[in-house]
């Protein structure tokens, strides 16, 4: 659905983004996660065709980025927390609009949508609030029932019932079109993401699939016989290693329940019990941040 | 879409296009109400002339920024909204909305003038194609490559101030220039260049920013293209002129023309307690001297006026200099010379110049370019509350001034008027005739180009029967305007060449005027 194939992108001397290649499967739902800056919206905006990459390329819908017609355009829905609609019309004055430029409309699934967002139809677009506003652009992007769905830090700023209200309206249709989302809510987009591609200062660490990754980490706690110490010599896959008494606690990032006995015994001694945990997305992305950080410093 | 996407933009913007209109529509009332009072006009003109043009342009920069090119969060970039399509409808809004209450104020201006339907209509026409194509589509092609109106402003503003800077550096480099060409009659073709230039940079930036959506590149290209028109806007004399030459109507017409140096015409003498506009106010710039040429070979019934004459002198040591310019815009007409006049031109002279060559013996040569024009056509009209529609002049009206010593010829036309004419008062009882009253003002162009203020031209002249200071008297006097005529004399431009005139011993001081 979307190749992208070593894009950089240049603001001046500083790069944006550094040779980024990643797929996102049909059918998937891509979460494009990373730090402030790390190049989500600049990929997302290369991607749309609403700026060019300084060098490579990518194709959306199998088509390249940077050529995309109306035809594909028809297909895209984009939600975006830097969009500006026409401020002077009303909400069902924009819908209205919209609808002839996408021969795939569904009135009734507009209707639906607006009712189950609770957008206003007679306030101006200027006159709604920012959760309002978004609501506003996904009713824009659904009702087309768009081939791939874009979302760009969608959850940025809304208060918790909005943000339940946007989500419903988002995971009725998920199902049925390929979605690709940059968000720091990731406790919202653990309910969503089928993939997730974790970018930092224009670079892909990883991308892979959800289950993959919530697989492979772990959070260990491994209780000593006597007090604990960091061990001299801590194995990259271990992560955000901290002492608690006769407690040593890591991430792990190579996680195979079968091996870990074996692992920690050859760095520890003394084991008494070794617990796992399970980890969500925000857990391993504040991990990944954190050990990012520290490598930069 | 086109219309879709129109439609949109009214519903945001009609109060604006209201305004717009009102505005214009006021201009226009204001116009014709000061065209048809000779009491008390209406002194609004000119600032509504301001509002119109800052609410067309406020209009078209706000239509174009609706749906901004410029920038990342515009809605519009990622929707199925062909760039072709909302190009065309951005021009169909400024065509209809902001030039179409302005074309039918033009014609509505013209048909309640009197003109018929059909010369309103061309001419309005005609007129809107100059304002569309020297000032709405720049303003388009302008606002596409800015982000909001503060942008816009302050982007205008800039290229304004650059523009000027320019713009005086060249006018300093070429302190004559802006005077020789810019203020000629053939000013037309660096007009036409300039509209040309004009047409296929705003084509260019257009394509740029729709179509590729370049914003840095079209930036580039805007500064490119105002550069170019500010390089063409001081096109030299010799190619402008070549350029008129070739379109004369017939060239064989003045091949019997002669001008030669007549040191026996004498000094020039000053009408007096009259000094000229260039000694009154720069004194320090040049010195006028006055070089008797005599004319002759004239055809019957025509008038050669000096377009141009250029001079270049060669002091004692054998070097040639560039030595000053004359375009003054007097007209000699064989057969009906104003007395006291006589065909010879002032010639500036650099204050420089001058002071190195005054006492020296040189050789002079003057270059000349000139326009002869035959007599086309003459109308005749009451000198008092007289009414004549005449095809070379619109709707004109007599009247007599209010201090009782000079008929006011005052004329409407839709469309072009002659470059030259003149006006004489003449008793056909009594045989009497006044000097004739030159006016040679129009353009040589072809076509009619008008910007502001409207679509009609306007023409007042005064022919004076009565010297105020009652220092002479002239043949048709006041008693006699009853029974008097004012004889309008057509002349239409036949030829345009250069004469090339050598003086070998010459002296700049011996030729100050009087």
């Amino acid at each position: 659905m979307i190749e992208a194939s070593n894009l950089w992108k240049k603001f001046g001397r500083h790069d944006a983004l550094r040779g980024l290649s990643f797929t996102v499967p049909e059918g998937s739902a891509f979460a494009l996660i990373g730090a402030n800056g790390a190049g989500k919206t600049t990929t997302i905006k290369i991607l749309m065709n609403i700026i060019a990459a300084t060098r490579g390329t990518a194709k959306v819908l199998n088509v390249d980025s940077r050529h995309m017609s109306t035809q594909e355009l028809a297909r895209i829905g984009y939600v975006s927390e830097n969009q500006d609609m026409p401020a002077g019309l009303t909400v069902d004055q924009y819908l209205n609009y919209l609808r002839p430029f996408y021969p795939a409309w569904d009135r009734d699934l507009e209707m639906t949508t607006r009712r189950d967002l609770r957008l206003p139809p007679e306030r101006k677009i200027r006159d709604l609030s920012h959760g309002m506003r978004m609501k506003m652009s996904l009713a824009c992007a659904l009702p087309f029932r768009p081939t791939l769905l874009v979302l760009d830090e969608p959850f940025s700023g809304l208060d918790p019932l909005v943000r339940d209200e946007f989500m419903e309206g988002l995971l009725r249709q998920a199902s049925e079109m390929t979605v690709l989302i940059s968000s720091h809510e990731l406790s919202e987009i653990d309910g969503i993401a089928t993939h997730v591609g974790f970018l930092d200062e224009g670079k892909l660490l990883f991308e892979e699939s959800m289950s993959d990754l919530t697989e492979r980490f772990r959070e260990v706690h491994v209780t000593l016989e006597r007090e604990a110490h960091a061990p001299d010599q801590v194995p990259k896959e271990w992560l955000h290693v901290r002492v608690m008494g006769n407690v040593l606690a890591f991430v792990d990032t190579r996680f195979k329940e079968e091996k870990l006995g074996e692992r920690i015994g050859s760095v520890l001694k003394g084991v008494r019990r070794v617990d796992t945990q399970t980890m969500g997305l925000r857990s391993i992305f504040t991990t990944l941040a954190r050990a990012t950080r520290d490598a930069a410093v | 879409m086109i219309w879709h996407i129109f439609k949109k933009d009214v519903r945001l913007l009609w109060p604006m296009v209201a305004a717009a209109a009102l505005i214009e529509w006021l201009y226009t009332f204001t116009n014709y109400h000061n065209d048809h009072t000779v009491s008390s006009p209406w002194r609004m003109d000119t600032l509504l002339m301001v509002a119109q043009i800052l609410a067309s342009t406020l209009l078209v920069v706000s239509v174009v920024q609706l749906d901004a090119l410029p920038g990342v969060r515009q809605d519009w970039l990622i929707r199925p909204i062909r760039r072709r399509d909302l190009l065309l409808a951005k021009l169909f809004f400024v065509l209809v909305m902001v030039q179409g209450p302005i074309f039918a104020a033009d014609v509505a201006a013209a048909l309640a003038d009197g003109f018929p339907a059909g010369q309103a209509l061309s001419t309005a026409l005609l007129r809107n194609i100059s304002y569309f194509t020297f000032f709405l589509a720049p303003t388009l092609a302008f606002a596409s490559i800015t982000r909001g109106l503060t942008e816009t402003i302050v982007a205008v503003v800039a290229a304004a101030v650059g523009f000027m800077a320019l713009v005086q550096m060249i006018n300093i480099q070429f302190p004559w220039h802006w005077r020789v060409v810019g203020t000629n009659d053939v000013f037309w073709v660096v007009e036409s260049c300039v509209l040309a230039i004009l047409a296929t940079g705003v084509a260019a930036v257009l394509m740029v920013q729709y179509f590729m959506r370049r914003t840095t590149a079209a930036r580039w290209m805007t500064a490119s293209v105002s550069l170019l028109l500010v390089v063409f806007n001081f096109m030299p004399w010799q190619p402008v002129f070549a350029i008129q030459q070739r379109l004369s109507r017939d060239p064989g017409a003045a091949s019997a023309v002669r001008l030669e140096f007549q040191p026996s015409l004498g000094r020039y003498r000053e009408p007096s307690g009259t000094r000229t506009f260039y000694q009154r106010h720069n004194r320090e710039e040049g010195i006028i001297i006055h070089v008797p040429i005599a004319v002759s070979g004239l055809p019957a019934d025509s008038i050669l006026r000096t377009d141009l004459m250029a001079a270049r002198i060669t002091g004692p040591d054998g070097k040639p200099a560039d030595l000053g310019f004359g375009n003054a815009r007097l007209a000699w007409s064989e057969g009906s010379p104003v007395p006291g006049d006589r065909p010879d031109y002032p010639l500036y002279v650099g204050a420089a110049a001058f002071a190195r060559y005054r006492d020296q013996v040189s050789r002079l040569e003057i270059e000349y370019s000139l326009t002869l024009l035959r007599l086309s056509d003459t109308r005749a009209m009451q000198a008092i509350d007289g009414q004549l529609a005449m095809p070379e002049l619109g709707r004109c009206q007599t009247n007599v001034n209010r201090s009782g010593t000079a008929v006011h010829v005052d004329c409407l036309q839709a469309g072009t008027t002659p470059p030259c004419m003149t006006f004489t008062l003449e008793n056909a009882a009594s045989g009497g005739r006044n000097p004739p009253v030159v006016h040679c003002e129009g353009d040589y162009d072809p076509f009619f180009m008008q910007l502001l203020p409207d679509a009609l031209k306007r023409l007042n002249i005064q022919v004076f029967f009565r010297d105020p200071a009652d220092r002479f008297h002239l043949p048709v006097d006041g008693p006699q305007l009853g029974e008097s005529r004012v004889v309008t004399r057509f002349y239409r431009p036949e030829a345009h060449f250069t004469r090339h005139v050598v003086i070998p011993n010459f002296r700049l001081s011996d030729w100050l005027p009087l």
